[in-house]
């Protein structure tokens, strides 16, 4: 009797160290989706298809099976170009209804990977550019009954193109301004959204800020950008100045803040200001805001005198250089990081000196890209090796022209040049060895 | 007649090509072949089943638990992301009450996006109304394609007394595209 109960408590303790281990081992789920945005072109009336793609990646045993829920959802993109999803941002151009998939909640085991096919139907009266996001939900079951629960998603924006007609793009700058410098002043303003946060900051460094808003009012999205000219008496033009935005492209109905900020001080005086949009129309139409204003004696000399900013070189360029080394019929991105260190916006215009390397085979995916004060980007450089390419090594230039704001006046110049070297070496093509 | 026709061929292959006909086993051949695919822009959000944050009991007004929870996330692009500033993100009283607390976060990467990929951290206690607003972005540096993202939460009272109880609040980050080229 006694050695029976012996062996039942052995039974649950080892029960017990079982439980304990199984259950303290941190199992991992996790939910891969690509891609993360992608345009769908569709004629009236008709239907295209697009897919998703969600994977549980295998990392090892410790790799559950995760539960992952798909949904459309409406999203918009506020003036300040925050993302925003859900069904209660229903809007006029909305793609949600016209979209159909395969599967709306799916278990992943490890390892697994799931196409989700979509349709996207279009109504015979559409007409341009239409928006929804894929929505995916990693399922979070494990739900305890007290602290903070954390769920995961990833969005995939669709943007669904009715091709009825050639479009023109259409915008209207809706509202602009200029925020003059403040000296020694801690606090102006008492709002707490993200975007007087950052005049706010700003504004304490005593830099002058402009801002403008542009709608489009248009039935298709473009990719637009700004820059600001100030201008003395008789239009002599004084200053230029980028303007930085998050978001780029401008869906209908949509309008967006532009911002562009200049450390350097202006001599007083009365002043001109332009604004200039592009949209990236085929037809070169640009937008523009005239405004003026005036630079007090007082605030010119605090201005002056507060003034730290020297002519320093104002990006850092990582890598120096692009080396690579590809195979006939390899498609790639090269990257390279450029973080603006000065405290105005600057503009980088891209551009690719082919030299040796046979057209075609480098393109940079945006020849410009504005940056705030303080920010980092990628300039990605798409590389395709034709399947025919003979090997060899191949050389070109991407060239970098950096625009800080900044005053134009008496011949000076607020552009400073870079020169990165693209080597590619092309290894041999494809051959079958000989026996011997 | 066929057969004589047949005979003369195999001694013509002989006569003129006879390396051919009498060469030796030329062994394995090797062949090589270039493999290329494209890679779309991926995203992975990869959690511990356990992924939610546990938080100390408050017994005093001045209390202000914190906890934390990493995620990983696998990209090869550049992203962004969001939290839910709804009330959904502020903790609350799971029974009778509606009482709430005092509900921050912060968030924090192993990269700065410089030399690895990741982001500027927000380092100082943000509201639920306003965490991740903007959005926090996170650059990809090339060849790394893993940052760790460490979501921290605090509740306190506010220097009143909250009714008791288990308060329990839901907070859903979200990893978006950045629309430009």
């Amino acid at each position: 009797m006694k050695g029976n109960s012996n062996v039942i408590r052995w039974i649950t303790a080892a029960l017990l160290v079982y439980v304990f281990l199984v259950c303290s081992a941190d199992s991992i789920a996790g939910m891969a989706v690509s891609p993360l945005q992608q345009w769908v072109t569709v004629k009236p009336g008709k239907e295209a298809s697009f897919s998703v793609t969600v994977t549980n990646t295998n990392r090892g045993p410790e790799t559950r099976p995760c539960t992952v829920s798909v949904s459309v959802v409406d999203f918009t993109v506020s003036p300040q170009g925050r993302l925003s999803f859900g069904a209660h941002l229903k809007h006029s151009r909305s793609a949600v209804e016209w979209i159909t998939f395969n599967a709306s909640e799916f278990i992943l085991e490890s390892g697994e990977s799931k196409e989700i096919k979509a349709r996207v139907s279009a109504p015979a009266s559409a007409d341009g550019d239409y928006w929804a996001a894929i929505m995916v939900k990693l399922d979070n079951s494990k739900k305890q009954n007290k602290g903070v629960i954390v769920n995961l998603q990833t969005a995939s924006g669709v943007f669904v193109h009715v091709a009825r007609r050639n479009y023109i793009e259409r915008g209207s700058v809706t509202d602009a301004n200029v925020v003059m410098p403040e000296f020694g002043q801690e606090e102006i303003f008492a709002e707490e959204s993200g975007w007087e946060e950052a005049i706010q900051e700003v504004e304490k460094e005593g830099a002058f800020r402009i801002n403008a808003e542009l709608k489009n009012d248009g039935l298709v999205a473009f990719l637009a950008s700004s820059k600001a000219f100030l201008y003395s008496g008789n239009w002599r033009r004084a200053a230029s100045i980028p303007l930085y935005t998050s978001r780029r492209r401008i869906f209908p109905g949509h309008s967006r803040w532009f911002s562009g900020v200049m450390s350097e001080p202006l001599p007083a005086g009365q002043y001109k200001l332009r604004v200039f949009f592009d949209c990236n129309s085929k037809y070169g139409r640009k937008i523009t805001r005239d405004m003026e204003f005036s630079i007090s004696d007082e605030l010119a000399r605090q201005w002056a005198e507060n003034f730290t900013d020297s002519d320093v070189q104002v990006v850092e360029i990582e890598p120096k250089e692009l080396n690579l080394t590809l195979n006939p019929g390899r498609f790639t991105a090269a990257r390279l990081l450029v973080a603006n260190e000065a405290l105005s916006t600057v503009c980088i215009r891209c551009r690719l000196e082919e030299n040796g390397l046979p057209e075609g085979w480098l393109e940079l995916k945006s020849a410009e890209v504005t940056l705030d004060k303080n920010m980092r980007r990628s300039v990605v450089c798409f590389v395709r090796i034709p399947t025919d390419a003979q090997p060899g090594q191949y050389k070109g230039t991407l060239h970098l022209e950096v625009e800080r704001s900044g005053l134009t006046v008496q011949g000076k110049s607020n552009v400073e040049r870079h020169e990165i070297p693209i080597s590619v070496a092309v290894s041999e093509p494809i051959h079958i060895a000989t026996g011997k | 007649m066929k057969n004589s026709i047949k005979a003369g061929l195999f001694l013509a292959v002989l006569c003129l090509a006879p390396r051919v006909a009498f060469a030796p086993d030329p062994g394995p051949d090797s062949a090589t072949c270039d493999v290329t695919v494209t890679v779309d822009t991926i995203l992975e959000w990869s959690a511990a089943s356990y992924a939610d944050i546990a938080l100390a009991n408050i017994t005093s007004m001045t209390d202000t638990p914190s906890g934390s929870r990493d995620f990983t996330l696998y990209t090869n692009c550049n992203c962004e992301i969001s939290a839910d500033n709804t009330v959904a993100a502020q903790l609350e009283n799971e029974g009778a009450s509606t009482d709430t607390l005092v509900t921050e976060y912060q968030l924090a990467y192993d990269g700065d996006g410089s030399s690895a990929t990741g982001g500027t951290d927000i380092g100082s206690w943000t509201d639920y109304s306003t965490f991740l607003s903007p959005a926090s972005a996170v650059t990809h540096f090339g060849g790394d394609g893993v940052v760790v993202v460490t979501l921290s939460a605090q509740a306190s009272s506010g220097g009143q007394v909250r009714d008791q109880g288990s308060y329990r609040a839901t907070q859903t980050l979200t990893a978006a595209w950045t629309s430009d080229p």
